[in-house]
C-alpha cells in the first residue's frame, strides 16, 4: 500500500442517487467500480499528499468509530484500492 | 421521376420510414424484414416528410440502394446483398436518429402477463433463445437485439424479426415452432465477405406488443450447457446498471450510460442474474418467480 496514495487520473464518477452508491468508471478501459459513500470519500481524499493517518483524522470527526479501528479499516480499503488499480503512489 | 413499383411506409420508434423500389428487386424480402412494424397510412399523391428514406433501383445488371438525397448508398449484383445493406443501414440510421431521446440496449424484450421482461447480454448470452421460449408461451413481442429505453423508463417496441443464420435452431424444433401458429418465417440470401452465399432466416412472431410500457424486469442471462436447467438470483440495481452500461449500442461513454440508465429505469424495476441450460425451463422459472 503506498504511503501517500493518489487516485488515478481518468476516473469518472457517477453518484447513484437514492442507492448510497457511487460508480467509478475508468476512462481507458471502461471498467467500473461501485463504492459506498464512505469509501468514495476516502478515494477522493487520496491526493498523493495525505497519509492513511491524515485521511483517518479527516474522517474521524464525522464517524463514531474508535481511532485504531478506523485506521485499520482505512488501511484495508486503501490496500484494496491499490489492488484494483484505483490508486497509485504519488 | 416515375412512380415507384412498390413502396412501404412504416412507423419505427416514432419515426416515419419510407422505402420504395423501381422493380421487383428486394420487394418481398424488405417487406418481410419490416412486416412487424406498424404501417403508416399515406394518401396516394400526397407529399410526406420522412425521417428515414431509402430507394431501391435497378441499373442494368446492378441493383442500387439510394438514400433520401438520392445519393448512392451501395450497389450489388444480387438483390439479396442490397437487402443486407438496407438492413444494416436501417439499424444504423435508427440508432443515430433516436439518440439521445432513446437509449438502445443490446437486449430482447417480451411482455408476459402484462409485465415487460428484458434479456440483456452480449452475443451468445441466450437473449434470443429466451425471447423465443417466452413467445412460445404466448408472450407478446417487443424486440430482439434493440431494446429502446425512453426518458420516462418505458421500453419502445422495435419489432425486427428474430434472425438466425441456420435453418434449424439448436434449442427449438423449427417444425414445432411453425406448427404452433405463433411464428411465420421468411428468408433472404446474401453474399458473405468470403464469397459464399448465406441465408438469413427471419422469424416473425404473431403476437406483437405495439405500446410502450415501463421496464419491469431486467434479466442478465448466461447460457451454460453445463449449468442446472435454470437458476435465478436477484441482482443489486447498482451492479445491474454497471453491466447494462456496457450493453448500450450508441457511442456514449460508460459513465454517461450509467447515469442515464439510473435516471431512466424506474426504481421499481427488478434485476436478476439467470444461469440456464434450458431456455424453456428458464422461462417457466421466471414466470413462477414473478
Amino acid at each position: 500500500m503506498p504511503d501517500r496514495p493518489k487516485k488515478i487520473d481518468g476516473l469518472e464518477s457517477e453518484e447513484l442517487e437514492g442507492l448510497d452508491e457511487v460508480v467509478y468508471v475508468r476512462r481507458d478501459d471502461g471498467s467500473c467500480f461501485s463504492l459506498n459513500p464512505t469509501a468514495s470519500v476516502i478515494l477522493d481524499l487520496c491526493n498523493g499528499q495525505r497519509t492513511c493517518e491524515d485521511i483517518m483524522l479527516t474522517l474521524q470527526e464525522d464517524l463514531t468509530v474508535e481511532k485504531e479501528q478506523l485506521l485499520k479499516d482505512i488501511e484495508a480499503i486503501l490496500t484494496e484500492f491499490n489492488e484494483y488499480g484505483l490508486t497509485t503512489s504519488s | 421521376m416515375a412512380a415507384p413499383y412498390w413502396s412501404l411506409h412504416k412507423v419505427v420508434a416514432g419515426m416515419q420510414l419510407h422505402i420504395d423500389g423501381s422493380s421487383l428487386d428486394c420487394r418481398d424480402e424488405i417487406t418481410a424484414l419490416l412486416s412487424l412494424f406498424p404501417d403508416r397510412f399515406v394518401r396516394v399523391g400526397t407529399k410526406t416528410s420522412n425521417d428515414m428514406c431509402f430507394h431501391v433501383r435497378r441499373s442494368g445488371e446492378k441493383v442500387l440502394l439510394l438514400d433520401d438525397k438520392q445519393q448512392l448508398y451501395c450497389t450489388a449484383d444480387h438483390s439479396g446483398d442490397i437487402v443486407a445493406a438496407f438492413e444494416w443501414a436501417f439499424y444504423k440510421h435508427t440508432l443515430d436518429a433516436i439518440n439521445p431521446e432513446l437509449l438502445s440496449i443490446h437486449a430482447s424484450t417480451v411482455k408476459v402477463d402484462q409485465r415487460l421482461i428484458t434479456f440483456a447480454g452480449i452475443s451468445g448470452a441466450g437473449k434470443s433463445s429466451l425471447c423465443t421460449a417466452a413467445l412460445l408461451q404466448y408472450a407478446h413481442y417487443l424486440t430482439d437485439e434493440f431494446t429502446l429505453l425512453d426518458e420516462s423508463g418505458c421500453i419502445v417496441p422495435f419489432p425486427r424479426p428474430l434472425q438466425w443464420g441456420i435453418e434449424k435452431h439448436p434449442a427449438f424444433d423449427t417444425h414445432a415452432m411453425l406448427a404452433s401458429g405463433l411464428f411465420t418465417r421468411a428468408f433472404y440470401d446474401f453474399t458473405h465477405q468470403h464469397g459464399d452465399t448465406l441465408r438469413s432466416w427471419l422469424w416473425l412472431p404473431k403476437h406483437i406488443e405495439g405500446n410502450r410500457q415501463p421496464a419491469d424486469i431486467m434479466i442478465l442471462p448466461r447460457y451454460d450447457p453445463h449449468a442446472p436447467t435454470a437458476d435465478i438470483q436477484p441482482l443489486r440495481r447498482g451492479q445491474a446498471i454497471i453491466e447494462l452500461a456496457h450493453l448500450i449500442q450508441q457511442p456514449i461513454s460508460i459513465a454517461t450510460s450509467v447515469k442515464e440508465l439510473h435516471r431512466r429505469l424506474p426504481r421499481k424495476t427488478l434485476f436478476y442474474r439467470l444461469h440456464f441450460s434450458s431456455a424453456k425451463a428458464a422461462i417457466f422459472l421466471l414466470i413462477e418467480t414473478n
